[in-house]
């Protein structure tokens, strides 16, 4: 029930961003993190990103946020897997990485990303969301 | 049975997951389905990625903890840090749905507010 409830929520997103292109439309929520401390989180450009995911235009998702167009088909694979295994399949290999240490250096490189993206200097600007 | 470590699928007599090389529990041979630990990986980014920073990134190393520690066999502390993992994750959760519930309400406010001011 769940997954149905998120997934037809996720469809209904992605249909939104299909038509309304996030940032330059009046429809888009600018994030709060991002209104109430002008700085670009981990997560900044992943609305930006999806919208030209599904316009497949790779290159430009990239630019807006190179994370997220990593991350984004492995959560689609980890809400694929979530799914079969509620009907009690389980065909999917889980994907997840099993050290600990591979966990650790996600954390520390989200970390460096978040401060690198926000300097305002060539190459680190290439990083912000929409790119220069 | 399935490895509580990584969920492969392991023989009911091994002693340690041939995937992953978790040790198993001597007693989990479950008739239900069996328990299987979760790191909260997913969410955590899932709470990255959605602009609560600080949040995700703990709940990150929490559930690098977890697996650290399942594949030490310490059970109780996997079973802890998963739970810290989790509550990072709903405290990353809560607290940005508030920040964007509160800038939302302001906003609306400012825009009625400039409106009220034409006409």
């Amino acid at each position: 029930m769940l997954w149905v409830v998120t997934g037809a929520g996720a469809v209904a997103a992605c249909v939104f961003l299909l038509v309304f292109p996030p940032g330059a439309s009046a429809y888009g929520p600018v994030c709060g993190f991002y209104r109430l401390t002008g700085l670009y989180c981990p997560g900044c450009g992943s609305s930006r990103a999806l919208y030209q995911l599904l316009h497949v235009n790779v290159a430009a998702a990239f630019r807006c946020n190179p994370f997220f167009v990593l991350i984004a088909p492995w959560l689609v694979w980890q809400y694929v897997n979530w799914g079969l295994r509620l009907v009690g399949m389980e065909s999917l290999p889980a994907l997840r990485p099993r050290s600990a240490w591979a966990l650790y250096a996600l954390a520390a490189a989200l970390t460096v990303f978040a401060v690198l993206r926000n300097l305002p200097w060539w190459p680190f600007n290439l990083l912000a969301p929409g790119g220069p | 049975m399935y490895c509580n470590a990584c969920g492969a699928t392991v023989p009911d007599d091994s002693m340690q997951c041939p995937e992953c090389g978790a040790p198993m529990r001597a007693q989990a041979r479950p008739v239900s389905p069996p328990m299987k630990m979760k790191n909260y990986l997913v969410e955590s980014i899932v709470v990255t990625i959605c602009c609560c920073l600080p949040f995700g990134i703990a709940a990150i190393v929490f559930a690098a903890q977890v697996n650290g520690k399942l594949q030490a066999g310490d059970i109780a502390g996997a079973q802890d840090a998963a739970n810290k993992a989790k509550m990072f994750c709903w405290i990353g959760f809560g607290i940005g749905l508030l920040v964007n519930l509160i800038v939302i309400i302001v906003q609306a406010l400012a825009v009625m507010a400039s409106s009220g001011a034409q006409m």
